[in-house]
């Protein structure tokens, strides 16, 4: 008999012939969440294993955040032996209502799934005065999972994890992280779909403070480990800022830094081949948010941008960034590089071709070149 | 890189730092019975008296040497802040430490009332004056201001108190002061009075409060019963030594053409806070239409460390101090610019020259 952690997942089941990939990916995911941590993973059909650990708590916190995992039980293994599973239910302490819950994946085990449940129902009951039977709404659950592989798998318990899809092997997505609330959750979400993540940050020094991307650095650190980053780059909008400050319509301020933020992405998704862009846009929740706006900065993209929360409030925005523990850091009181040359009324309906003129003003090109030979690579 | 931020912290001095490393040797502990702990705890009681001679303690008091100059502050209100039939009186000025404490205790039901300022930052005695009656316990006077550098006068602000009524107890901070001005406690006539080692080219980490009547002191932390049972926790020696050190190296130097050589390169809109009632070497100030924090970076960039007066930030909240005594529209361009003996007075003429190109280019720049 030994205590293992079972692990579950559901979509990879749906993938057909490439459910191997997806099962071998989750694999090398949860070895590399549990790096440091001394136990062994195993891929046992179906299911994953962690066995020859100390500290289980450690593990599931980390596989909790591991994308792809559906959910996560303590067990106990035994062989697939009728006289062994019933003795070993005969010694469990059942106090209240429970149901047996019997799954017999292993063909060849003589009795039938609802034949042994009703079986080991009747073994608790004899065992424990104060068990009584419950199918509906049963306090515990004694699950007996009996795998082809000649193992049997008890538990009570069922942690729940996140789903989704396992984190791809290659960084395919480039997050534009502003130190706010919602792009940390852009990229956490994107995340559960399998999109591995590097973070790109526009910064205004000295119009915002060390402080400030001090404060995103920490951000990045907190999501690395759901979006699986490694590289953050840091951009310098401030020449460009003050250009179209000064040259430039300020109702557009805002409009023209985006399209140049989307440009700075293009080209380090050419450079580094990101094959997508990730921001924490969400439809109308400021003037650079209406579809208008919206469009006026997708007229740049070279790639597609993924806004994950265009459809989402800003409650069920916050809700997620104090699940994953990145509210408390996103709203430190510093400056982001939007706030310091915003405009008293920003256009609300920008057209491209406007945005194009306002562009026309200034050497964007140069200046652009400028900003992103001088962004900094931080290896997170 | 010139320093122009000596009111946040100093530099350590050589020699400071040179007792900080000995001292760190005799690790003996000086509550042993056996003679190099004997040694060590002689080293502290000489240190002691060193500060009472220093400082001109009255017949009776002492020193005690803390963790920090917050912990003493803290340490007063908790000796002193006990009964909610009283009322114990702050200047709005003082340290955040004196300041977020005593918040504390009104949040608790205690009658806290805070003194309003004058234009430069320093207590609005008349004001003070009008809140003493019978229930008065204790009054918290910072004696120069860390914000605007303005020197309260505590001599006659106690003297007031005390003929007013004796039992009063008197605290003032007294951080700003030490190294700036020549500070006599029994002249002073406070009950209490806070230091810091690191205003002072000391290390960090250690803070001395004065008490003049130690019997009436009610400990904040209890234990080994070290400082004569005032302040329990097995005693910083390294520290104390250190701050020994740094005291005795302190100089009163004349700052008044430094202030003048920056003040006259400043050739800009400006409000000035810190008027001729303040230190010299601490200035406050504010410079309609810009960022302090950026003007901050803009001289970092140019060698200058200077200090903001003010978060300027819509979301962290103004400068507390300078909220009540500075229009709105100077609030967020508020700077701190605080020296020592290592600027030349041609280093603090280039800042002035510094400060007036940032600000100008930041107005031209910004403001559309």
């Amino acid at each position: 008999m030994n205590n293992v952690i079972l692990i579950r997942f559901n979509e990879i089941h749906l993938k057909g012939g490439n459910k191997k990939y997806f099962t071998k990916l989750l694999l090398n995911n949860i070895k590399d969440a549990l790096q440091g941590v001394d136990c062994k993973v195993e891929n046992i059909q179906n299911r994953l294993l962690v066995r020859n650990y100390e500290n289980d708590d450690e593990i599931i916190e980390k596989l909790k955040c591991v994308f792809g995992v559906h959910s996560i039980s303590r067990a106990v293994e035994l062989d697939n032996d009728e006289k062994i599973i019933k003795n070993y239910v005969a010694n469990l302490h059942i106090d209240g209502s429970f149901k047996c819950n019997v799954n017999r994946a292993d063909k060849s085990f003589p009795v039938k799934s609802n034949d042994f449940a009703a079986d080991l129902g009747e073994i608790v009951l004899n065992n424990n005065k104060n068990a009584r039977v419950d199918i509906h709404n049963p306090e515990i659950t004694i699950n007996v999972d009996i795998r082809e592989t000649g193992k049997t798998y008890v538990f009570n318990e069922l942690i729940y994890a996140y789903s989704g899809l396992p984190l791809g092997e290659h960084r395919d997505g480039l997050l534009l992280l502003s130190g706010g609330i919602d792009s940390p959750v852009a990229g956490f979400c994107m995340a559960k779909r399998g999109l591995r993540q590097d973070i790109l940050h526009f910064d205004s020094f000295p119009y915002t403070s060390k402080l400030a991307k001090e404060k995103v650095i920490t951000l990045a650190k907190k999501i690395k480990t759901f979006i699986g980053a490694k590289y953050m780059y840091i951009c310098s909008m401030t020449k460009l800022q003050e250009e179209f400050h000064v040259n430039c319509s300020t109702e557009y301020a805002i409009n023209l830094l985006r399209r140049s933020m989307i440009r700075v992405a293009n080209a380090l998704c050419k450079k580094y081949k990101y094959k997508t862009i990730v921001t924490g846009e969400s439809l109308g929740q400021v003037a650079s948010q209406t579809i208008e706006s919206l469009t006026t900065t997708n007229a740049v993209a070279e790639f597609p941008i993924m806004r994950p929360l265009i459809s989402f409030n800003k409650n069920e925005i916050i809700k997620i960034a104090k699940e994953i523990g990145t509210f408390e850091t996103s709203i430190l009181p510093y400056e982001d590089c939007c706030t310091v040359f915003l405009p008293r009324n920003p256009v609300i309906k920008p057209k491209i071709k406007d945005a194009e003129k306002e562009e026309g003003k200034i050497d964007l090109v140069a200046l652009l070149s400028f900003i992103i030979d001088n962004i900094e690579i931080i290896e997170l | 890189m010139l320093y122009f931020d000596n009111a946040s912290t100093t530099k350590i001095s050589d020699a400071a730092l040179t007792t900080l490393i000995n001292a760190s040797e005799q690790y003996y502990n000086p509550s042993a019975l056996y003679s190099p702990s004997v040694d060590v705890k002689r080293a502290i009681e000489d240190a002691r008296a060193f500060f009472l001679s220093k400082f001109k303690g009255k017949p009776g008091s002492t020193f005690i040497f803390t963790g920090s100059a917050t912990e003493s502050n803290n340490s007063v209100l908790f000796s002193h802040i006990n009964r909610k039939d009283k009322k114990y009186l702050f200047s709005a000025g003082e340290h955040s430490s004196i300041y977020e404490s005593a918040k504390h205790y009104q949040n608790e039901g205690y009658n806290i009332k805070f003194i309003p300022l004058n234009k430069n930052g320093g207590i609005d005695v008349d004001a003070l004056m009008k809140e003493l009656d019978e229930r008065v316990a204790l009054v918290s006077v910072i004696h120069v201001s860390n914000e605007t550098g303005a020197i309260n006068d505590i001599k006659t602000i106690t003297n007031r108190i005390k003929t007013f009524n004796k039992n009063i107890i008197v605290h003032s901070d007294g951080v700003q002061a030490v190294g700036k001005l020549d500070i006599s406690l029994k002249d002073l006539g406070v009950d209490y009075y806070t230091i810091s080692a690191h205003k002072i080219h000391g290390p960090k980490g250690i803070g001395a409060l004065y008490i003049a009547n130690p019997n009436k002191f009610k400990p904040m932390i209890l234990g080994g019963g070290q400082e004569m049972g005032l302040r329990s926790g097995t005693e910083n020696v390294p520290q104390i030594l250190a701050f020994k050190t740094a005291l005795n190296g302190i100089k009163i130097n004349d700052y008044s053409k430094h202030k003048t050589a920056i003040l006259d390169n400043i050739k800009t809109e400006h409000l000035l806070v810190s008027d001729t009632d303040c230190i010299d070497n601490i200035i406050s100030i504010c410079f309609k239409g810009v960022r302090g924090e950026t003007i901050e970076h803009i001289l970092e960039e140019q060698g200058f460390l200077i200090g903001t007066g003010s978060a300027c930030n819509s979301k962290a909240g103004y400068n507390r101090v300078l909220e009540n005594i500075v229009p709105r529209d100077y609030l967020s361009g508020a700077v701190r610019i605080s020296f020592g003996a290592d600027v030349t007075i041609e280093d603090c003429a280039d800042l002035g020259r510094a400060l007036t190109a940032a600000v100008k280019n930041y107005r031209e720049k910004i403001s559309r």
